[in-house]
């Protein structure tokens, strides 16, 4: 072959494309993408986190938590997301749509984070897993909640310092295993409240057109009362208006 | 020391109007210092890349190791060594051998080599910044993609020096007919410029992260099946038919290799649970597939250019190294194939599979193949053989081993936690302990791995340094002698 102009003209067309193909094509579809709006609770999703919530994102990825953490639900019939109740609905585009940096992961070592603000809503104070405490917890030494973790921890988000007059209202509640000597307090540091502020804002249960996610089999209402078909549905308590209890 | 033969190059067809071209020793002289100082960069940052890879495979069997020390968290370490064995050895060392290679076959001296230089420096700063950044939190959170912009602006201008040199070079050749290593070579080269200036480019351009997301997936398909495979394959087409003493044949049959592999290989590289459209998915699931077709075109090249005469490739290190790049393509494009099937996607798709799937291409056929093309051609930059063969044989079996203990840990322990994954109510704890055992055999393969790159960096340092002692130090005897005799007559 001695033609070298043929093979790079036709390396430029194939490359010209494939680059036409896998970014300008998706580029020009996700032109429209808005978000969608629910017409039962007249709200839109996905909604932009808050500030610190964004800080927070910008702390997982400098952390490099995507390499062993997922936010990614996969549709019914391929592994099985669904069954083991990570999310009511595959992952879609639009889930992501004000992320910055998007992050959906390639490994999952760790547990998926898709819905990992609602698992730590849904449990709450009461039976004490995974509130907002729990989760500084976790970071600042994640064999101290379970021995068998392989997370690494984050004593970087930490500062450790002696106890003053009066304990902080922000330290962390440790338990005596710990590894912290008496006298010391753990306080999180502000980027540990954002990165506890990003994962508690991820949630992703809401329906959307590209994914609805299915209706539960509604029962007929017994009694004779006004009450709204479907008890508690649309409502706008936290962590209720997305998606109907089971 | 014994001078290695300056033999001229069989492969290549000598058609006429070749009286131009220089001799071997002429060409292998004029790039001596320019390779060799790329080499010596690249197998530097395999060196200490593979420390930081076996660190971080030691960090998901024990989470204690140096747990402190915030800018070893495996988070990190990973970006980090991503971004150092692509851009650190692979990349570097590619266009080093490329050029050696084409200046080879094109039977002229290197010209420009000011450029490879400037290529050289730039391009070494910019991975250290991006390294170094990654591990302080500057990594950019695309898989594979990770440097941060003031790593990679002045790597992108660097690899635009280097690459047009090196096209200055190919267009200034003495021998019009172009070798099979040539054309993977050209493809190699330029696509990887364009697909690294346009993806960086588009990354500052636009703010959206969804779009971020797709370069990234795009520019690592580009990468892995346009950079680093066809740069394999001009290593393999140069390399085997020398070791063997075979040319490449049949030339119709690379040529459809060729061109199936630019028509295909650029598309797809899209995962099965990426949350984007599915029409993306299926073509990347199409594209995966029929790359099967130029996979099989090589097979059928390499096989046909051998011809049942293996022994002469086993025998030598550079031999069996290059035939176990071709084996790990192999491997790599069946893999690649069955990846896409329903039911095994379902259970290996956000398993530690990618990874070992990743590294195959990068450390199995790329690394072996360029491991083996520095096997080659050291000692004919340099002029003397190597000064311990044995151990030269030793690094290509501790390499081997290394990449396949690594890769074959990484993909059973990927199939094993897939099939945990999808468990109803197992834990993530329960999920990894079922892969435990096969996560510590990658991890030995690291350490194996680590080792014999650490020893090839020190053997490729010492042959340089000999090389400099011969070549400077009668220049150096001379020119201190004619300063001496200067000296007594001005004092006469």
């Amino acid at each position: 072959m001695k033609h070298g102009p043929f093979i790079v003209v036709g390396l430029l067309l194939a490359s010209a494309s494939s680059w036409c193909g896998m970014v300008l094509a998706p580029l020009v579809q996700w032109l429209d993408l808005q978000p969608q709006k629910d017409d039962a609770t007249a709200t839109y999703y996905p909604s932009r986190r808050s500030g610190l919530a964004e800080q927070g994102s910008e702390v997982y990825r400098a952390m490099g938590c995507f390499h062993c953490h997922t936010q990614v639900i996969r549709a019914r019939g391929f592994g099985r997301d669904l069954e083991n109740g990570l999310g009511t609905r595959r992952s879609v585009a639009i889930d992501f749509l004000y992320d910055h940096t998007v992050m959906p992961g390639e490994t999952r070592l760790g547990p998926d984070l898709t819905n990992f603000g609602v698992r730590s809503r849904k449990a709450g104070d009461t039976n004490g897993v995974l509130s907002r405490q729990s989760i500084l917890v976790k970071l600042f030494n994640p064999r101290s909640v379970n021995s068998a973790s392989i997370m690494p921890s984050y004593p970087e988000l930490f500062e450790v310092r002696k106890i003053g007059k009066m304990p902080s209202p922000e330290a962390l509640a440790l338990s005596p295993g710990s590894g912290v000597e008496s006298g010391l307090e753990v306080v999180p540091k502000p980027e540990a409240l954002a990165l506890a502020a990003y994962l508690s804002s991820l949630d992703c249960r809401k329906s959307v057109f590209e994914a609805p996610v299915p209706k539960p089999v509604k029962k007929e209402i017994e009694t004779g009362t006004n009450a709204p078909p479907g008890g508690v549905v649309g409502t706008n308590v936290v962590g209720t208006n997305s998606a109907p209890p089971k | 020391m014994t001078t290695p033969p300056t033999e001229m190059d069989s492969t290549v067809p000598a058609p006429g109007g070749d009286q131009d071209r220089a001799s071997s020793s002429e060409i292998d002289a004029s790039c001596r210092w320019t390779v060799l100082a790329l080499f010596v960069g690249a197998l530097f940052w395999l060196a200490a890349i593979s420390g930081l890879q076996a660190l971080a495979s030691f960090k998901l069997l024990m989470p204690g190791i140096l747990a402190r020390c915030e800018f070893l968290s495996y988070g990190r370490l990973e970006g980090a060594v991503s971004c150092g064995l692509v851009f650190g050895f692979a990349i570097p060392a590619l266009l080093a051998l490329l050029t050696w290679i084409q200046c080879r076959l094109g039977g002229q001296p290197l010209a420009g080599a000011l450029g490879f230089w400037i290529f050289g420096s730039m391009w070494n700063l910019g991975v250290l910044g991006s390294v170094v950044g990654i591990l302080a939190g500057d990594g950019s959170g695309l898989a594979w993609f990770e440097l941060p912009v003031y790593g990679a602006a002045p790597m992108a201008a660097a690899y635009i020096v280097g690459a047009g040199v090196l096209l200055l070079n190919v267009k200034l050749r003495a021998v019009r007919e172009m070798h099979v290593a040539q054309w993977f070579l050209l493809l190699s080269v330029i696509w990887f410029g364009w697909a690294f200036t346009v993806a960086i480019l588009l990354n500052q351009s636009l703010s959206s992260g969804l779009i971020h997301l797709v370069v990234g997936y795009w520019f690592k398909q580009q990468l892995f099946f346009m950079t680093l495979l066809p740069g394999a394959l001009a290593v393999v087409f140069y390399v085997m038919p020398k070791v063997a003493d075979v040319p490449v044949r049949p030339r119709s049959m690379a040529l459809f290799a060729f061109w199936t592999l630019v028509f295909i290989g650029p598309w797809g590289g899209i995962p099965q649970s990426a949350p984007l459209p599915a029409w993306m998915v299926s073509v990347g699931v199409v594209a995966g597939t029929l790359m099967l077709v130029p996979v099989l075109a090589t097979m059928l090249t390499v096989r046909d250019t051998l011809g049942g005469e293996c022994g002469a490739l086993r025998r030598s290190g550079e031999g069996a190294l290059v035939m176990g790049s071709v084996l790990a393509l192999a491997l790599f494009a069946g893999l690649n194939w069955v990846r896409n099937w329903p039911g095994f996607a379902g259970v290996v798709e956000l398993s530690i599979f990618s990874k070992g799937l990743s590294l195959l291409l990068v450390l199995g056929v790329c690394g072996l193949g360029v491991l083996g093309g520095i096997h080659h051609a050291v000692p004919k930059l340099t002029g003397a053989e190597w000064t311990q063969p044995s151990w030269i044989r030793v690094h290509s079996a501790a390499s081997m081993l290394g990449v396949l203990a690594i890769v074959a840990g990484l993909l059973l322990a990927g199939v094993f936690q897939g099939l945990q994954n999808n468990r109803l109510g197992a834990t993530a704890s329960e999920i990894l302990a079922s892969a435990r055992p096969m996560l510590a055999l990658s991890a030995l393969g690291c350490v194996v791995y680590f080792l014999a790159q650490a020893a090839l960096f020190g053997a490729v340092l010492w042959q340089s340094a000999l090389a400099c002692r011969t070549c400077c130090l009668p220049c150096l005897i001379d020119w201190t002698k004619a300063g001496v005799v200067g000296k007594a007559e001005v004092g006469r």
